[in-house]
């Protein structure tokens, strides 16, 4: 298992990157193996989704995606467990709309079986922080 | 169970942030902590306890979560819920309820609060 910080963001991003080509070539199958049986995200909408909801939407739903570019990972290691946050910049098609937008992302990873899998995490836009809660 | 747990340490940081009691809201975090602020700032733990604890900018009034789901990574727990805020920010007056993702991990017997973002649903 990786330990180093720098070693921990580079196999981090090569997860992320996976997943960014599995959501452009809409490839269930390689989604699914990245993602850990137990996932569990927050979109930007605020809803709470499984890796099923999460392929539903993101593969064969209504969402197209023609790239996602990560950046700024930052990755702290507890035990197996991997917390990155991380900024996305996102290019879709929702429901006909064309969208480019960045998010900001927490995400979390989990090695089993000797490879990192995405465990889940939240995505959000950022809204102006007239309020900002812990 | 372990919903219960983490129901118990989300409450005791609720509490913490009304008392503004740094130690206590010290005690629950781990040193390597990182927050993301539904404004897109990154916190440290030292970071977190300046601006919601120390800072004369917000006072929290009461803080309740709602909808609390829990799932368990070896000895890390994730959990998603809705947070009802009732806080001042520059005295004035704000209600709000955020959508929040927060890690924990199993440290010395007890979970330790290490990760967490907080955001104001938006819809692309």
């Amino acid at each position: 298992m990786p330990m180093s910080d720098s070693t921990i963001v580079e196999e981090i991003r090569a997860v992320m990157t996976a997943k960014s080509n599995a959501l452009v070539r809409r490839s269930a199958a390689d989604i699914t193996a990245l993602l850990h049986p137990d996932f569990l995200v927050v979109t930007a909408g605020g809803k709470p989704i499984s890796r099923a909801d999460y392929i539903d939407v993101a593969i064969t739903g209504s969402l197209i995606y023609h790239g996602q570019e990560v950046r700024q990972i930052e990755a702290r290691l507890f035990g197996t467990t991997a917390v990155a946050t991380l900024l996305l910049d996102d290019h879709f098609t929702l429901d006909g709309r064309e969208i480019i937008e960045t998010y900001h992302a927490l995400f979390i990873f989990t090695f089993t079986g000797g490879r990192w899998l995405w465990a889940g995490g939240q995505a959000m836009k950022p809204r102006a922080p007239v309020v900002e809660a812990p | 169970m372990i919903i219960e747990e983490i129901r118990a340490v989300l409450a005791a940081k609720a509490s913490a942030l009304v008392r503004r009691s740094a130690n206590d809201m010290a005690a629950l975090m781990h040193p390597d902590f990182v927050h993301v602020t539904a404004g897109g700032r990154t916190l440290t733990k030292a970071d977190y306890i300046d601006v919601f604890i120390n800072s004369d900018r917000v006072v929290y009034h009461s803080q309740e979560v709602r909808e609390l789901e829990v799932h368990l990574f070896d000895a890390v727990a994730v959990a998603t819920m809705a947070v009802d805020d009732r806080c001042s920010i520059d005295g004035r007056e704000i209600t709000e309820t955020f959508r929040a993702l927060s890690v924990y991990t199993w440290k010395d017997g007890r979970w330790l609060w290490v990760a967490g973002q907080t955001a104001l649903p938006r819809l692309p």
